[in-house]
């Protein structure tokens, strides 16, 4: 399926299958979260990567 | 599954296994799965244990160490907590992938698809166990390295490192006239001050494992030299922090690099990450992205494809201290993890 972008407005091709939750990377650099938006799938800015201590 | 990560777990741990050492523990490893009938284990040149169901050209690695960090702790076992070297960095998750590739094996066609886990060697060294796979050419179609992360994270990213043995040389003389010559351990703490105040400049971290020099009695130090731990954000090249280094060091020391990892970043599109994502959300878990201030076999590994990702059951807070502790319910759900990234990883991706 095809959604929007909510920071360039571009299409972002999102599996048909995408679970709320899952994880996409778009063209303009930002990281979209799947959320399921009262029946409707959307997409929203993912709140950060976060950075860990560890190897 | 319980009773099988236990009983892995358990023989790991009592398996002292520091960098180095790791042979004892291997053969733990190899009992273990022979001892519920995997005779399919290879135990490589550099002392790796892999082991590999299927034959499909489909093929994904799982790589984990049986390495651990030097400091042996007691091993205890209360029915719900482990407790020893390497419960958390990475013991733990190897029981975890082991099993729940195991577990996938039960689901999968394995005429079309391809498992390899691997125990490495080396890992917290210089990663012999990890370089011996890019020797010998391997081209699985994936990779998943077994790191700690907790049952959520998915560690898309590491920073790269570089270890530096700085070497200082001073004139030598009476030290009753420190000015009547060149001091090596004053060199040597100068351009430590330099090289701090780089690390606020670049955004790297550099910090000092190691420092040796000077004479006990009165003789102006000839010879300091330390070993220099400098950590690469994602993003920049190891060349363009050396050449920063070359051009705060004095003509009284020098450097060379013991070792060198660069960092690592990757798409949360790759369908690895994808596959771990979506097992994630099946186990009732919120994925939760990272990036890594360490480095790992990931560094490595992604010369062999970019599509990898690291995963692991245990608190990467607990890595390396004297607390190292993982749950039973932890390598339980991380195991189910593992198990579900693989079915995911070859039947929707």
């Amino acid at each position: 399926m095809m959604l929007k972008c909510p920071i360039c407005g571009g299409s972002v091709e999102v599996p048909d299958d995408a679970l709320p939750g899952e994880l996409v990377d778009h063209d303009c650099g930002v990281t979209l979260e799947v959320v399921n938006d009262g029946g409707t799938i959307k997409l929203r800015p993912l709140e950060g990567v976060r950075e860990d201590w560890g190897e | 599954m319980r009773k099988l990560l236990e009983d892995l777990m358990l023989r790991l741990l009592k398996t002292y296994s520091p960098t180095g050492s790791e042979e004892l523990a291997i053969k733990a490893y190899t009992d273990f799965l022979k001892s519920i009938g995997v005779n399919t284990v290879e135990v490589d040149d550099v002392g790796n244990a892999l082991f590999t169901y299927g034959s499909g050209s489909k093929w994904l690695l799982l790589a984990g160490h049986i390495d651990t960090v030097e400091g042996e702790l007691p091993v205890s076992y209360d029915g719900k907590v482990f407790r020893g070297r390497g419960a958390v960095d990475a013991k733990g998750p190897l029981v975890s992938m082991t099993i729940g590739a195991l577990e996938a094996l039960k689901y999968l066609d394995t005429s079309r698809y391809r498992v390899t886990v691997a125990a490495l060697v080396g890992e917290e060294g210089r990663s012999p166990g990890a370089k011996a796979l890019i020797r010998r050419g391997l081209k699985p179609t994936a990779i998943v390295i077994g790191e700690p992360s907790g049952c959520d994270g998915v560690v898309i990213g590491y920073r790269g490192s570089i270890k530096l043995r700085l070497v200082c040389r001073g004139t030598g003389g009476h030290s009753s006239n420190p000015e009547g010559g060149i001091s090596a351990i004053e060199e040597f703490i100068n351009t430590w001050l330099k090289l701090k105040e780089l690390s606020k400049t670049l955004n790297v971290s550099i910090g000092m494992n190691y420092i040796s020099g000077g004479q006990l009695f009165s003789v102006i130090p000839k010879l300091c030299e330390g070993v220099i731990d400098v950590r690469v954000p994602i993003g920049m090249k190891l060349s363009d922090v050396k050449s920063k280094i070359d051009e705060l060091l004095s003509t009284y020391c020098s450097y060379e690099v013991i070792d060198e990892t660069p960092p690592v970043r990757v798409s949360v599109n790759v369908p690895v990450v994808r596959a771990l994502v979506r097992a994630i959300i099946k186990n009732g878990l919120k994925p939760s992205p990272a990036i890594k201030l360490g480095t790992s076999d990931m560094n490595l590994l992604v010369s062999l494809t970019d599509n990898i990702v690291s995963y692991g059951p245990g608190r990467s807070e607990l890595a390396h201290t004297d607390h190292e502790e993982v749950s039973i319910e932890e390598l339980e759900l991380g195991a189910k993890v593992y198990k579900d990234l693989i079915l995911e990883f070859f039947t929707n991706t």
